[in-house]
């Protein structure tokens, strides 16, 4: 079981390594998402670059993201974990699609006769789309750190918080994965 | 749509077993459902002791199946789709890659195998496929019609291979192809289906021995009457004669053509022409299924197939 599940997303993967324009886009657009969302979206950019007397206009942009975003201490930082949920799930539904094109070149069908559990198959699909996905995640995860005013993380923030997002990624990275590869599995049927 | 109807086989271990019939006979749904790819909709498969329908993992372990479909992925190299290969049926690593150079050096593919596929033409492709389908080594293999578009060395060497490994490793297999010569010359037993039922089974010479035996043509010079001569050989049919000339059907022509010559030479007549017709597996095919051409759909598929091959590249 192990060995034939392990193979099949080997193969996978390596299908998706040797298509740059795949994995380019997979990295580039969460990018765009990031810088472009992150900005032209940010509400606290609504609040004019002036000075009135007595007034402090830092102050009001910080309770906007206080009252709205959950106090998260800018814009970006709440935006990534959307992000990252949002490339989870597009980044499941494309490699679930592969499915399809598999049956069509009756590629499935040598599959289906191996000694192999079905399982298996089912499987693979689902791991290369999670380790696809998940390599994502972190790639905009650190992106996210790096780029000026971005992702803040919480005072005390330590390494098993870090683990705790990572698993919650993981988690719905094959939530979606499995979704979708049995929606295009009937698709394909 | 009934592709198979009601059709009843054995195939013996160790037998080197051979499929025939027109486009859209049912072969290839046979081989389906014999493989599990299909199911069984009604009746009873038993290969290697297992039921088809009801033990299809037992089934899968013990066969090889080498489809008429290509079902080597164009986005591996030729050695990757080996060892993906291997990997599915548990072959050990070590033993799987020494087996693979073994393979890609029978057809050929030595100096190809770390290409892409998608960078393959047809025909490597097809060699390609088939010792993905060697490289563990069944008790029963399917091979659905193996040597369709290779070249005639290949179709030769990919024959002896095919022979080696029934004799010597005593694999049974079950083949379908449309080459009536091969079939000759390789299966110990053939079925011809069409229509989805088994016209005629056995072996390629018991088939041809149906047909009556070789067709023998003498003109004998300056006449004779030989009619009583020939209707006195054993086994003759169809006995004619048109002028100087004899037309007979005659099993076994070949160790009666001396006796035939020594009674003419003895009556003092010349033979002036002779002519000699061995039945073929192909008069055979042609008596049992006819002349008309088979539904044009079942080529359909591949046809499509072609085309979103090239929509894809494009
Ligand atoms: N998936 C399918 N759906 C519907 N009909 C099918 C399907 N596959 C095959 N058929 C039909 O079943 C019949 C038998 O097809 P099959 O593929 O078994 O023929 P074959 O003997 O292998 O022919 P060929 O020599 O052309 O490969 C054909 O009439 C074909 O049109
Ligand atoms: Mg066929």
């Amino acid at each position: 079981m192990l060995a034939g599940t392990m193979a099949l997303t080997v193969r996978e993967l390596k299908k998706w390594i040797r298509t740059p324009p795949l994995v380019f886009t997979a990295l580039f657009q969460p990018l765009v998402w990031l810088a472009l969302f992150g900005n032209a979206f940010n509400p606290t950019n609504l609040v004019p670059n002036i000075s009135i007397p007595g007034v402090n206009l830092d102050t009001i942009r910080q309770s906007i993201l206080t009252q709205t975003f959950g106090g998260a201490p800018n814009y970006i930082t709440y935006l990534t974990g959307g992000i990252l949920c949002l490339i989870l799930m597009f980044n499941a539904a494309f490699s679930g699609m592969s499915i399809v094109f598999d049956r069509r070149f009756s590629i499935l069908n040598a599959l289906l006769a191996a000694p192999i559990p079905r399982t298996s198959i089912f499987l693979s699909r689902v791991l290369s789309s999670v380790v696809k996905g998940m390599i994502q995640a972190i790639v905009i995860f650190g992106l996210a750190l790096v780029i000026p005013n971005g992702l803040r993380l919480a005072p005390g923030f330590n390494g098993l918080d870090l683990l705790g997002v990572f698993s919650v990624m993981f988690l719905l990275a094959f939530g979606f994965a499995s979704m979708f590869t049995a929606i295009s599995i009937r698709i394909a049927k | 749509m009934k592709a198979v109807n009601d059709i009843s086989f054995s195939v013996n271990e160790g037998e080197l077993f051979g499929f025939l019939g027109p486009n859209g006979a049912g072969k290839t749904t046979t081989i389906k459902m014999l493989t599990t790819l299909a199911s069984i909709t009604q009746g009873r498969a038993t290969i290697a002791g297992h039921d088809v329908s009801k033990n299809p993992d037992a089934v899968r372990k013990s066969i090889g199946i080498v489809q008429q479909d290509l079902t080597v992925d164009d986005e591996l190299t030729g050695t990757e789709n080996i060892m993906l290969a291997a990997s599915l049926y548990h072959v050990p690593r070590a033993a799987a890659k020494k087996r693979a150079e073994e393979l890609l050096g029978l057809v050929e593919l030595k100096d190809a195998a770390s290409r892409l596929v998608r960078t393959y033409s047809g025909g490597m492709r097809k060699r390609l496929q088939l010792i993905v389908g060697l490289i563990h080594q069944p008790r029963l293999l399917f091979l659905d019609e193996p040597t369709l578009g290779l070249d005639i060395q290949t179709r030769t060497v990919m024959w002896d291979h095919i022979k080696a490994l029934n004799k010597e490793q005593k694999m049974t297999i079950f083949m379908t192809t449309h080459y009536l010569e091969e079939a000759d010359s390789l299966c110990d037993r053939i079925a011809i289906i069409d229509h989805g039922k088994i016209e005629v089974s056995g072996s390629p010479q018991e088939l041809k021995a149906k047909l009556g035996g070789e067709v023998l043509e003498l003109d004998v010079a300056d006449g004779g009457n030989l009619l009583g001569f020939f209707s006195s050989l054993p086994g003759v049919k169809d006995l004619k004669q048109k002028g100087t000339t004899y037309r007979i059907k005659l099993p076994g022509a070949e160790t009666a053509l001396p006796g035939i010559f020594e009674e003419v030479s003895r009556r003092g007549l010349k033979i002036g022409r002779i002519s000699f017709d061995k039945p073929s597996l192909d008069q055979v095919f042609l008596e049992v299924t006819g002349r008309s051409l088979r539904d044009a759909e079942a080529g359909s598929e591949d046809s499509m197939k072609a085309r979103f091959t090239g929509m894809r590249s494009r």
